[in-house]
């Protein structure tokens, strides 16, 4: 051996690293290291799973999910879909709990990888419609809607009910569970096509947005008066002001406190030239916004939830 | 001297110890909502140690030693849970003192455990002084230490109470290895006794034996040094040497006189012996010593490692500074100690894992492997404090290099700029940054930097105090992210409920009642025909400790029927009836509690039935609710209970209190027979007209010989202190 190579062999023999390297050896070939740590991953994961009852009662909308909540439920899935990345319904969790933190780049990932699984899952693209509606791409989040819209609520239930991930969650669901996801994804698919509406008014596809608003008319979806009001709004936009009358008056009638109902009739009362009358709703609007200020906004009325 | 000019002085010419109270200072802010905020409550095991502390401290301020709780599983003997935290700790009255200045003992008792680390902390420092001969090497051990994860275990687990006496064991034996004196020899004794009588001791038992081997290994020439120094102190010492073997029996008398009451069925733990069906209860189930090892409290940490802002509870951490010195000290050379203790780590390592042939040797041939179940404890007392150890070693060899040329002190900055710059990197593109951990690197380039221009020759206390800085910087952060990750809701006392024990409300007087008064005689309903509860449970398998007759009782009758039963803590019955053991109906036992049935269930066929002049009863027993002419308590502690009775015919009396044999009863001064009644508590006939019972748990012997152990144990500490601190206080007097 060359007298440098020597030196070098010499010197890296008698350095730590040798037996680290040793110790390393020593330790995984005394025992079936593979088996024992598939056994670790296991107990580390079911250690990390957080319990599940606060997770129980957001369901059943008997209480919130905190963000220690959340940040434990992230940890637990995080090294989830580390382990088991084709888990899709742990990428489902994960969106949800890296959404509700405010990490909605990751929040988009993990929607987008629990889709490869499973496809019709309405949730995942009503949260994904969330988060681009918050990010501010209205065009996304119309698309993720759509898309949502387009799943049949029975299979979403059926996957939910059989989800390994939900199932310990579900147990501690007072009510009968079925009932209560049943009654929750409708109230989703309300707020989808709530969601749809707001977006095709505010990118001024005012069509759009009164043929939608008629349809949840005709079909009776909840929140009438939401949808009656926008139905207004997407008259007044078209010009249509006797219309938008009839719609907003049908809202007020619905709803009347919400201030802005009030603001869109005294700007339609305000188009038609009738200015005193104008003058009243607007004033009527000012009250009210003092007396409740919640009453003020419609998208702060719009609670947006994520499953 | 002034006295400013004197700190001063202190400081520049024994820097050491004036930056250990600043690094005790800096820790106690990082952990200071820990500390006093109550509404960060104590965690997991740490609660129940808080409980039976209390419990202790609040009876023997009354003048009690209690070896009875009577408010655990309907009463239960104490001294299990004394041998848990260890009654004769001497600092516990730190709890004491602490609660006497103001605080309220929620504090006051994590003020104790605080003293208690920074004592563990200096004895660290000594050991590692002692190990590696030089005061800043030590230093830097000291404070990977300290700011390691193990100061969190304070609140959450037990495993600083046993962790301390062990590491000053430690440099009490390798202090007087080297040179044997009466003090360092006391001082082993000492710490044995303590840790013969704190939670279990196998866990040093395995250390110690595990380090004696490896010693011998790699030091056997020093080893027999050693043993011939130690031959002749003995030789010298005889007396001395003799006291101090007598201080250890007496010490190891406690753990063996609890071994035995559970060998003969003194007490249970059902959840812990779970499917074992013979053997000492404080036998392990080894599927609880299989489910949570040393593997996987390495994992389960390594998932914060990767996102610091997550910490969390029971996560092995140690400083940045110390991965900096395993990433240099690959290149370092291999001496003798450094091998040792990776040697020695290896196998505290291999023992820890469950699936390796060295566990599975040991469990098969060393009797105490089935007593203890938490193998990744060894994680905390022993791979963590030889793992900083050898590393610090590690330290002392890269600095004692010394680069000669102008070439070798380029390559050797090189590489230091690398190896911190390629850390950096790697930091900084993890997905959660932690700036804490880049000022560190950064810092510990410049330490490094420092050290070798010859910084450490001119500004010895400058440089640890960077040391200082190194180290502490982003356990300061990570501290504060636990901080904010952890709840502030009081969470519940233990996970199965059946009793709340609250020693934070009232507890020591007697009341008659165990919960609410009843507003109306009603039958309880069993728990499943009220309706399941999703998210409660009460299963008779989670009962952690309790007298064996309790435990048959728990697992077997709904928890709603007896929690009703034994609401009245007295029960006056005026028929028995004998209940086979071997053939208990449980159905009826229930029906007989739900309808308060007057008749009460002895486990004993020859209990006398006194004559009685009127053979009509009434259908159902009398609950006593309070004091009244016929019934009333005395007096009552933890071990003892007076009441009087004066019934108009004889009656036999239930105390819903645990029965065991430890019991004795009194009539009047005589002697009176207790029985086992209604499956599980004490019962006694008493007769007609004025009565005095007193019934009182234990020898009086018992007791003497615990206080005196809990006199000897403070008069040993108290000499070792005054001992140890009067070098100290005749140096400045001098000075």
């Amino acid at each position: 051996m060359p007298n440098r190579s020597r030196k070098i062999f010499v010197f890296l023999g008698q350095r730590m690293i040798v037996f680290y390297f040793i110790a390393v050896l020593c330790v995984v070939s005394l025992f079936d290291y593979q088996g024992t740590m598939d056994q670790v991953k296991l107990s580390v994961l079911n250690r990390l799973m957080p319990t599940c009852i606060n997770f129980a009662k957001f369901i059943e909308h008997r209480g919130p999910l905190d963000k220690s909540d959340l940040k434990d439920y992230m940890v637990c899935f995080r090294e989830v879909v580390r382990d088991f990345p084709a888990f899709f319904e742990a990428w489902g969790i994960l969106g949800f709990t890296y959404y509700h933190l405010g990490k909605t780049e990751q929040a988009l990932y993990s929607y987008e990888r629990a889709l490869e699984g499973n496809p019709n899952n309405f949730w995942f693209y009503h949260d994904m419609g969330m988060i681009y509606f918050k990010i501010g791409q209205p065009e996304k989040a119309k698309d993720s809607f759509k898309k949502a819209l387009m799943v049949n609520s029975d299979i979403t239930l059926a996957s939910l009910l059989s989800s390994r991930v939900y199932i310990p969650i579900f147990q501690l669901i007072m009510a009968d569970r079925r009932a209560v996801l049943g009654e929750n994804l409708q109230k989703g698919y309300q707020h989808c096509f709530q969601m749809m509406v707001l977006l095709e008014y505010r990118s001024g596809n005012f069509a759009e947005a009164l043929r939608g608003t008629q349809y949840a008319i005709k079909t009776n979806t909840e929140p009438q008066d939401f949808f009656y009001h926008f139905a207004g709004l997407a008259a007044y936009q078209l010009k249509d002001y006797k219309m938008a009358l009839y719609f907003l008056q049908e809202s007020l009638k619905l709803n009347p406190r919400n201030a802005e109902i009030f603001h869109s009739l005294g700007l339609v009362w305000q188009a038609l030239g009738k200015n005193d009358l104008a003058a009243k709703f607007f004033q009527e609007e000012e009250s009210l916004k003092k007396s409740s200020p919640e009453a003020a906004s419609i998208e702060a009325s719009m609670q947006p939830w994520l499953m | 001297m002034f006295p400013l000019q004197r700190i001063k002085k202190i400081i520049v010419e024994q820097p050491v110890p004036a930056l250990m109270f600043l690094s005790f200072l800096v820790w106690g802010f990082a952990f200071r909502h820990f500390i006093f905020d109550t509404n960060l409550p104590l965690i997991s095991d740490a609660i129940s140690y808080f409980d039976h502390s209390k419990f202790y401290v609040d009876n023997l301020s009354r003048g009690v030693y209690p070896l009875w709780n009577p408010t655990w599983s309907c009463g239960s003997p104490n001294e299990f849970f004394l041998r848990r935290f260890g009654s004769f700790t001497p600092l516990l009255s730190l709890s004491v003192f602490f609660n006497k200045i103001g605080f309220n003992y929620d504090v006051a008792y994590r003020l104790y455990l605080v003293v208690y680390y920074f004592l563990e902390m200096i004895g660290f420092y000594k050991l590692a002084q002692c190990l590696l001969r030089d005061r800043r090497m030590a230093f830097a051990a000291f404070l990977l230490f300290l700011f390691s994860s193990l100061g969190v275990r304070l609140f959450d687990a037990y495993l600083n109470l046993f962790l301390a006496p062990m590491i000053w064991f430690f440099y009490f034996l390798l202090s007087s290895a080297q040179k044997p004196e009466k003090y360092s020899i006391l001082g082993m004794t000492f710490c044995l006794m303590i840790i013969a009588t704190t939670y279990i001791p196998f866990y040093f038992l395995i250390i110690l034996l595990s380090f004696l081997v490896f010693v011998l290994l790699f030091y056997f020439d020093e080893v027999k040094a050693a043993v011939l120094r130690y031959w002749k102190f003995i030789q010298e010492n005889k007396v001395f040497i003799f006291m101090c073997i007598l201080f250890l029996f007496l010490a190891l008398l406690p753990g063996l006189m609890l071994y035995k009451a559970g060998g003969s069925g003194g007490f249970v733990l059902p959840k812990r012996h779970a499917g074992l069906t013979t053997g000492n209860p404080i036998e392990v189930d080894p599927s609880w010593i299989t489910s949570w090892a040393i593997l996987e409290e390495i994992f389960y940490s390594a998932v914060y490692w990767e996102d610091l802002t997550q910490f969390n509870f029971a996560v092995l951490y140690v400083p940045v500074f110390a991965v900096i010195l395993l990433g240099l000290g690959i290149l370092a050379a291999a001496t003798r100690r450094s091998l040792f203790f990776l040697a020695w780590g290896v196998f505290i390592l291999l023992l820890s894992i469950p699936q390796t042939p060295v566990y599975q040797f040991l469990k098969e041939h060393v009797f105490f492997f089935k007593y203890f179940r938490n193998l990744h404890f060894f994680l905390w007392l022993a791979l963590l404090p030889i793992g900083i150890l050898f590393l610090t070693s590690q330290l002392q060899q890269i600095l004692e290099y010394k680069p000669r040329t102008k070439k070798e002190r380029f390559l050797w900055g090189s590489i230091l700029l690398l190896a911190h710059l390629g850390f950096l990197i790697f930091l900084i593109r993890r997905d959660s940054v932690v700036i804490a951990s880049c000022l560190a690197v950064v810092l510990s380039f410049i330490f490094f930097i420092f050290y070798f221009a010859g910084f450490a020759q001119r500004r010895e206390g400058l440089l640890l105090l960077l040391l200082l800085g190194v180290i502490s910087l982003e356990p300061a952060q990570v501290y504060f992210y636990l901080d904010r990750n952890t709840a502030r809701t009081k969470p519940p006392t233990y996970e199965v409920e059946f009793y709340q024990h609250r020693y934070n409300q009232p507890y020591l007087d007697f009341t008659y009642l165990r919960g609410p008064k009843r507003k109306e005689v009603r039958k309880a309903i069993r728990t499943d025909e009220r309706g399941s509860k999703p998210g409660e449970y009460y299963s008779p398998a989670a009962l952690y400790y309790s007298v064996p007759s309790f435990s048959v009782l728990y697992q077997n009758v709904d928890v709603e029927i007896l929690r009703n039963y034994v609401n009245e803590k007295f029960i006056v019955y005026d028929r028995v009836e004998f209940l086979d053991d071997a053939n208990l109906d449980f159905k009826r036992i229930e029906k007989n509690f739900s309808e308060n049935v007057n008749t009460a269930f002895v486990a004993d066929a020859s209990v006398q039935v006194p004559s009685r002049e009127s053979q009509s009863f009434e259908p159902q027993a009398q609950r006593v609710e309070g004091h009244s002419a016929e019934f009333q308590v005395l007096s009552f502690d933890s071990n003892t209970i007076k009441f009087r009775t004066n019934f108009s015919q004889p009656k036999f009396i239930v105390y819903n209190d645990s029965f065991h044999n430890g019991w004795q009863g009194f009539l009047n001064g005589k002697s009176l027979p207790l029985v086992r009644a209604n499956v599980a508590f004490k019962g006694m006939w008493v007769p007609a007209g004025e009565n005095v019972v007193l019934l009182r748990f234990g020898k009086a012997s018992l007791y003497v010989f615990n206080i005196f152990l809990l006199m000897l144990f403070g008069g040993i500490f108290l000499y070792l202190v005054f001992v140890g601190l009067r070098p100290y206080f005749l140096t400045h007097h001098r000075g």
